[in-house]
């Protein structure tokens, strides 16, 4: 079942998805060489808890931090630990905040000091894919359309997207229905409605859309061990087409 | 935080309950929370059990047959989904 929100519920969910984008602004600025990712971690679970919001990520099916971290080939859901960030690397940092039970959940992929071009041109696309995607959340779009507009635009750039991971519906639940994945076929899928929420967050690779995971049980890494990025936004379909909910105020 | 997707064909393994540690395929995904799943031995096709995903570790392998088979309204049976389960085990380490 799709749970479509009232204006209360979108109201405290857009305050949870401010406090997700500021705290991904705070992250970027602080993804540099040296740093780890647990240091990064406090941080980002800090700015939450100082906002009033509770970390959504923290105990969820017994993942053990605030954000997950995912540097270089790893994919999403790396876990934050002593590891320290390496001039050239790409982090992807995923977070998420509730308000009143209500969740938000966003994430972006940054670099770490000066990068290559080709890794530039990952993020590039990745980030250009998730607003090509959020421009087909509209009523009367079907689920699908979202879908497959990520994937025509990764594939047209040579790039592949994640088939065994996909984005989701999110709301008093993190993971609610429908499932949002990044590849399909257009005009397929349930028929979007004003007051669905969804978040919606390609992961691209390098190389191919093959995944696995690691003995963590979290980590996920391509299995080519090519690079991989990822970009997320919580959205609610409205009357007047997407609102991307995870912004910061102003933005 | 990205959802696993899950979908009818793959193959997951009980961590709670009487049938820990024994692996089945998912043969419906009832809710998020909730999927019917069988392994054509313990659990045949015709009485699956209701299990909750958090009580799951999903694999990343799917059997492409019988995932088509269900998806067009078909039961497997008890061998296929056995011996499904048998031969992936057999051929492929299983990353959790």
């Amino acid at each position: 079942m799709i749970v479509l929100k009232t204006a209360r519920e979108l109201a405290y969910m857009r305050d949870a998805g401010r406090i997700v984008a500021e705290t991904l602004q705070e992250m970027e600025k602080a993804a540099q060489p040296g740093v780890t990712t647990a240091e990064l971690d406090a941080k980002a679970e800090d700015y939450i808890r100082q906002q009033g919001a509770k970390p959504s990520f923290k105990g969820y099916q017994g993942f053990p931090a605030t954000i997950c971290s995912s540097i270089n080939e790893q994919v999403v859901h790396g876990i934050p630990g002593l590891r320290k960030l390496e001039n050239g690397d790409i982090i992807s940092i995923d977070v998420g905040a509730s308000v009143n039970d209500y969740h938000g959940d966003a994430a972006i992929t940054v670099p770490v000091g000066e990068i290559d071009a080709e890794l530039q041109r990952l993020l590039d696309v990745t980030r250009q894919s998730l607003y090509v995607g959020i421009e087909q959340a509209r009523i009367g779009n079907r689920l699908f359309d979202i879908s497959h507009a990520i994937q025509e635009y990764v594939e047209d750039n040579r790039f592949s997207v994640v088939r065994q991971f996909v984005g989701h519906g999110i709301g008093k639940k993190m993971h609610e229905e429908p499932q949002v994945p990044n590849y399909g076929p257009a005009g397929r899928g349930p028929r979007l409605q004003a007051g669905m929420t969804l978040a919606i967050e390609p992961m691209v690779n390098a190389g191919t859309w093959e995944v696995e995971t690691k003995e963590d049980q979290w980590t996920v890494v391509t299995k080519d061990m090519k690079p991989s990025a990822h970009f997320e936004h919580t959205i609610a379909i409205t009357d007047d087409g997407p609102e991307i909910l995870t912004r910061t105020r102003g933005a | 935080m990205a959802s696993r997707q899950i979908t009818p064909g793959q193959l997951v393994l009980s961590r709670n309950g009487r049938d820990q540690n024994r692996y089945f395929l998912v043969l419906k995904i009832l809710d998020p929370d909730y999927l019917l799943i069988a392994d054509g031995r313990y659990r045949k096709v015709d009485t699956p059990k209701k299990k909750k995903v958090k009580h799951l570790q999903l694999t990343e392998l799917v059997v492409a047959e019988i995932g088509e088979m269900l998806q067009q309204g078909k039961t497997p049976t008890n061998t296929q989904v056995d011996s499904a389960i048998r031969q992936l085990l057999e051929t492929v380490e299983v990353g959790l």
